[in-house]
């Protein structure tokens, strides 16, 4: 049952990537066809399967990464957020990230710009590490503290340990130079970004992506939470709304009765 | 099409549509006052007098449409309305004592006047039907009514009557002093002139004066028989009353209680599911109305943005079932183990 779980779930994530792809102008994907694995590991998106993942920094290739073609199409920089705290739009971004990079087989950094909560950090075992901030503010270079797992093309950045502030992070161009460096390394950055109705360097660094990712939480996030978001995000490309956590109790037969919208 | 966010409220909240659609009716099941009452009916033939044109037992006017039956309904239902009668009938009925206070006997009128029921049958035939807690005071009140009314039309006739002759008593007096006088003038006119009487001459004072005397003992003659007529009715006045208000079933002795009417019996409890059911559809209706979250795609139509998709929640196993599942399987197979083989199993299987 937990499997069909992870089946479904997978199936939803791979058909809203395919969206993204869409929206964002990727129609030709530059890697294989999606090699689609019913492991659950890669999807553990959070607790402690995802720990399992033997993280190394700074060293180890990934067994499945294809080698970077500069004349490929160019890479992408999504970022996921959320209008409030506790909405999963950390654990959408790990799954995404996940899923890119074992179905898709596509290279994909997930940068934790989540200077608040540093959540990335925390699910994958990494805090206290040097990372983003750090790069900024100039301590270490972006390779010493890319984190590469071993089993799958995907490298972590965390948020890092520099006490530098998030607005001056956000606004500096230097962020817009570390992003490119990554996309010209990775097919895919996915960054999480802060809860846009709590942070106010949100909006900021969304403007830094390629596109954004909304995730709203089922039965918490508002209508209004959401348009007040969108209102904040007119300057930044959204790609859409992904609806996290759903749970229906409603039956198949009801559904199938009066014919309810998904 | 029903929204998506209101069917998801609807099952999540199943129970809020359930609890008031069942407790309603329950509770007005519960707490309905089940009274055994029993009813007393009884039945009188009511006639219209011949001659009389004023056809009701107290002579109330009646027009043409007007049944005998509907009339005596009439009269008896204002006269329950009376406090008079009705602590004639409560006294008769034994609902109060004699000497009761003002306010035993406010409430004891009160009470008749909810359990009496006054009905027309037919044209000539009326009813009367009693309610009360027992079968015998069912049908001692009924009793009561029945007597009283009858009393009240009794005295009401002979009273009629005596009125009556009294109005003739005066009048005949008056035209008997008058005829005396007449008679006086024309004895004095005589005597004054013997040859008044002559019949081979004519007197125009005489002849007036005799005129008078004739016409006063028609007066007089005329009032004697008004006057014995009155007496006659007065006389069989309580026969008249018998025939116009005979009483044909007396009350009766109910041996059962009255059966639970539909309304009780149904409609209540229909009417509280419905408001049970009208209260739960409207918290619900409201819950829907004030949810402003976010549950599926309607709720972003509208939207500058796509909606991409949803993940759904994942949700461990409860530990506790998965152990409990396990070692109940476990238990099953040991229990099946040390089951032993029937006798002539192998063989069977064998063969």
């Amino acid at each position: 049952m937990i499997r069909d779980r992870f089946r479904r779930e997978r199936e939803d994530l791979l058909e809203a990537i395919r969206e993204i792809q869409l929206l964002s102008g990727l129609t030709d994907l530059r890697w294989s066809e999606p090699h689609v694995s019913h492991e659950p590991l890669s999807l553990a998106a959070k607790g402690p399967g995802l720990r399992g993942f033997k993280a190394m920094r700074g060293s180890g290739q990934p067994r499945t990464a294809p080698p970077r073609d500069p004349s490929t199409p160019r890479s992408v920089a999504i970022g996921v957020t959320s209008p409030g705290f506790g909405d999963g739009k950390t654990t959408v971004a790990i799954a995404l990230a996940s899923c890119l990079a074992q179905d898709f087989a596509a290279q994909v950094t997930l940068v934790d710009a989540d200077f608040h909560t540093a959540s990335v950090s925390r699910e994958y075992g990494l805090e206290g590490r040097k990372g983003l901030a750090d790069v900024l503010d100039g301590d270490v270079s972006l390779p010493a503290v890319t984190h590469r797992f071993l089993r799958a093309p995907l490298s972590v950045v965390t948020a890092g340990t520099a006490a530098s502030s998030p607005a001056r992070i956000a606004r500096s161009e230097r962020l817009v130079e570390l992003i490119d460096a990554m996309k010209a390394t990775s097919g895919f950055v996915v960054m999480d970004l802060p809860a846009t109705l709590k942070s106010m360097t949100a909006p900021v660094l969304a403007q830094r992506c390629d596109g954004v990712l909304i995730v709203v939480r089922d039965g918490k996030t508002t209508r209004r939470e959401l348009e007040r978001t969108l209102e904040l995000y007119k300057d930044a490309n959204v790609l859409g709304v992904v609806l996290n956590r759903r749970t229906s109790r409603i039956p198949g037969w009801a559904e199938r009765l009066f014919e309810l919208a998904s | 099409m029903i929204p998506r966010k209101f069917a998801e409220i609807a099952f999540r909240r199943w129970w809020v549509l359930l609890i008031p659609t069942v407790l309603a009716p329950a509770a007005i099941l519960a707490f309905q006052p089940h009274k055994v009452e029993y009813a007393s009916v009884a039945t009188a033939w009511v006639s219209r007098i011949e001659g009389v044109e004023t056809a009701g037992t107290f002579g109330q006017p009646t027009d043409s449409q007007t049944t005998p039956a509907s009339a005596q309904v009439q009269v008896l239902g204002d006269l329950l309305q009376t406090a008079a009668f009705r602590d004639e009938v409560a006294l008769s009925a034994g609902l109060v004592i004699e000497g009761a206070d003002q306010r035993a006997r406010e409430q004891a009128g009160e009470l008749i006047v909810k359990r009496v029921q006054v009905f027309e049958v037919g044209p000539n035939l009326m009813g009367v039907r009693v309610v009360a807690p027992s079968a015998e005071g069912a049908q001692a009140l009924g009793a009561a009514v029945i007597t009283r009314f009858q009393a009240r039309a009794l005295a009401e006739g002979a009273r009629e009557a005596q009125t009556v002759v009294g109005y003739f008593e005066k009048q005949l007096a008056l035209g008997q002093d008058d005829l005396a006088k007449a008679q006086a003038e024309a004895a004095a006119y005589i005597k004054a002139h013997p040859t008044a009487a002559d019949k081979t001459k004519v007197d125009v004072d005489y002849q007036s004066l005799q005129g008078k005397v004739d016409s006063q003992t028609k007066v007089v003659d005329r009032l004697l028989e008004n006057l014995q007529d009155a007496r006659l009715n007065a006389a069989s006045a309580s026969n008249t009353a018998s025939a116009t208000f005979n009483v044909q079933d007396q009350p009766s002795l109910p041996l059962l209680p009255i059966a639970a009417s539909r309304t009780e019996k149904y409609g209540y409890p229909l009417a509280g599911l419905v408001m049970g059911f009208s209260i739960a559809a409207a918290y619900l209706y409201a819950a829907y109305r004030l949810d402003h979250t976010i549950r599926s795609r309607e709720d972003v139509a509208g939207l500058p943005v796509t909606f991409l998709g949803a993940v759904p929640e994942l949700k461990p196993r409860r530990r506790l079932l998965v152990i409990g599942r396990r070692g109940g399987r476990n238990f099953a197979r040991r229990v099946a183990v040390s089951i032993p083989p029937a006798p002539g199993a192998a063989e069977g299987e064998a063969a």
